[in-house]
């Protein structure tokens, strides 16, 4: 059998990844303010909108 | 036999429709280096984890798994939170001032942040991207012979060519777009072989618990979570292996993901969820896949002459060979996925940094895009010959390559995108400090990891931090010269108002465009309809 320190060692982390993946994940909902993006920063290629809209 | 090669041969034909179907997106440089900065965000996620995890996911870390035990995972620990860290710290932000100024390689990005005129930081960025990448592409041309020399019974040297000429001649076909899709197909390959090789290894050996008991008898040490140190010694340890963490700021071939996706939010919802889970399944996966393999080594079950191939070895071994065909093809896939991005990265370095931007030779686009192509050519031949005469560890490899490019850009990109203070002088002396200081330590003096074998006092150094990386340690250092020197000198006003805006945060209403659902929601309320 795996020691219960063996498998604190595999598990605690890995629930704490899937935390801190829900929090910043989430944190848009959370502080309910998010980056504003214009399409100056979206910045697409002009030719594969063209082609897109052809 | 014939099944194995079979079944690799569909994979491969898959692969070129996937590279001769993008082919049609690839006119510009922009298109080219970065998908246009509109590439979907599952593809854009499932494409940086594909180019992060390589062969030595496939090779090396099950081979740390099988030598060292449950301590190896302390590096699954790191890489998860590395990648997480890359999301919160690099991603979104990366991509909002390289929208801004239609960056598409990090040297371009860094030389527009920091406003530097004299060139040295393109320059010197290409030169970190040129010397690192070029060793780490070597490393997966190694694994790329490792497996395929258990596979198929070749010479390993025959088989480093087979893996670069296989690599190289897909990136040729179609650039990013290309690689971003082989790229998807290929985390699906990886995810689906480290989940299939562990189950497969535990029902071979006969359960689970019986594989701890053969692990107890054989070598308790592998039992503990610190290689049976204690105290500080176990600390080290754990840092040791966890220090991956650090060099995940710092690599092109990854952060070029991010400036590619359609849109920088996107990163933090759906795309933490799917590069985090992602990552647990195949580093779970790869840990377990070498930690069961000692136990089946142990019992006379497979038989590995070296560690890294445990994988191929117990596919060859324990699975019909249509599936032995599928794993071998996952592995290719790590190794594969990762090069090619990495050969991109390297000839958008030459084409588009030096030639373009330093030269400043204007030719068309279409012409830099086949400089890039004939550059890629050139460094697959290069690295090939570091393949064939380099360090016998996939691991030790990877870890001296990563370890350069996390030295030489973490630290100014993690700086440069949340303080706005820096500037170009610290730019240029900590990315020189962190370029020189990397390979004189690594090459001359303690190898990828400190050890106490080391002349004079860089041997007692090496004793305290024992097995500790190089670059972990490095990494720091760089970063508190690049503080030092920017507070000593002065950015200009212009690009810290532009670092004070850019990042500004507005109500979620206004910052998410709605969905079309959403205005059905609306208009059906407003009428009355429900």
């Amino acid at each position: 059998m795996l020691s219960a320190e063996a498998w604190a060692t595999l598990i605690v982390p890995t629930i704490l990844a899937v935390v801190v993946m829900f929090v910043y994940g989430f944190w848009d909902k959370i502080t309910r303010k998010e980056y504003l993006v214009d399409d100056e920063i979206l910045g697409y290629d002009e030719e594969l909108l063209k082609e897109e809209r052809a | 036999m014939n099944e194995v090669v079979l079944g690799f041969v569909v994979y491969l034909v898959i692969l070129a429709y996937i590279g001769y179907w993008a082919n049609r997106f690839t006119g510009t440089e922009d298109q080219y280096f970065v998908g246009g900065r509109k590439v979907k965000v599952l593809a854009a996620a499932l494409s940086d984890k594909a180019s992060d995890f390589s062969g030595w996911l496939m090779l090396g870390y099950p081979g740390q798994a099988f030598s060292t035990g449950l301590g190896a995972f302390w590096a699954a620990i790191g890489c998860l939170f590395g990648t997480l860290a890359d999301y919160v710290f690099i991603g979104p932000r990366l991509r909002i001032y390289t929208g801004k100024f239609r960056a598409i390689t990090v040297p371009d990005y860094l030389e527009a942040r920091l406003k530097d005129d004299t060139k040295l930081i393109r320059i010197l960025g290409a030169i970190i991207i040129l010397v690192f990448m070029t060793a780490y592409v070597s490393a997966q041309f190694k694994a790329g012979g490792k497996a395929l020399s258990q596979a198929f019974g070749l010479d390993v040297n025959t088989a480093i060519l087979l893996t670069a000429i296989i690599v190289t001649a897909y990136v040729l076909t179609g650039g990013f777009f290309a690689v971003v899709w082989t790229d998807v197909v290929q985390a699906l390959f990886m995810v689906t072989t480290l989940i299939i090789v562990p189950i497969v290894a535990v029902l071979a050996i006969g359960g689970f618990d019986r594989a701890i008991e053969i692990m107890a008898h054989a070598d308790p040490k592998h039992l503990s979570p610190f290689g049976g140190a204690t105290g500080l010694a176990a600390l080290i340890f754990a840092i040791g292996y966890a220090s991956w963490i650090v060099g995940y700021f710092g690599q092109p071939h990854i952060v070029t993901r991010y400036m590619s996706v359609e849109d920088p939010r996107k990163l933090r919802r759906p795309g933490i969820f799917i590069s985090g889970f992602w990552t647990i399944l195949v580093l779970w996966g790869a840990f377990f896949a070498g930690f069961i393999g000692f136990a089946l080594a142990k019992a006379g079950m497979v038989q590995v002459t070296d560690a890294e191939k445990i994988i191929p070895a117990m596919a060859m071994t324990l699975m019909p060979s249509w599936l032995a065909g599928f794993i071998i093809a996952g592995i290719l896939a790590a190794i594969m996925s990762t090069a090619d991005s990495q050969l991109l990265v390297a000839s958008s370095a030459i084409s588009r940094d030096l030639i373009h931007k330093v030269l400043g030779k204007e030719l068309g686009k279409k012409q830099m895009v086949n400089i890039g192509r004939i550059v890629v050519i050139i460094l697959s031949i290069i690295a090939i010959y570091y393949a064939i005469n380099g360090n016998k560890l996939v691991y030790g490899m990877v870890a001296t390559a990563w370890g350069g490019l996390a030295v030489g850009f973490g630290p100014i990109l993690l700086l440069s995108l949340w303080w706005k203070r820096v500037t170009k002088e610290a730019g240029i002396i900590g990315m020189t400090y962190g370029l020189v200081s990397e390979v004189i330590l690594e090459s001359a003096i303690y190898g990828w990891e400190f050890n106490p074998k080391a002349p004079g006092i860089f041997g007692v150094i090496g004793a305290t931090l024992n097995g500790v990386p190089v670059f972990f340690v490095n990494f720091f250092v760089t970063m508190a010269v690049i503080i030092l020197v920017s507070l000593i000198t002065k950015p200009p006003e212009e690009i810290v108002r532009t670092h004070e805006t850019i990042f500004k945060k507005v109500p979620i209403e206004v910052a998410r465009s709605r969905s079309q659902a959403e205005n059905v929601a609306e208009f059906a309320k407003a009428n009355g309809l429900i």
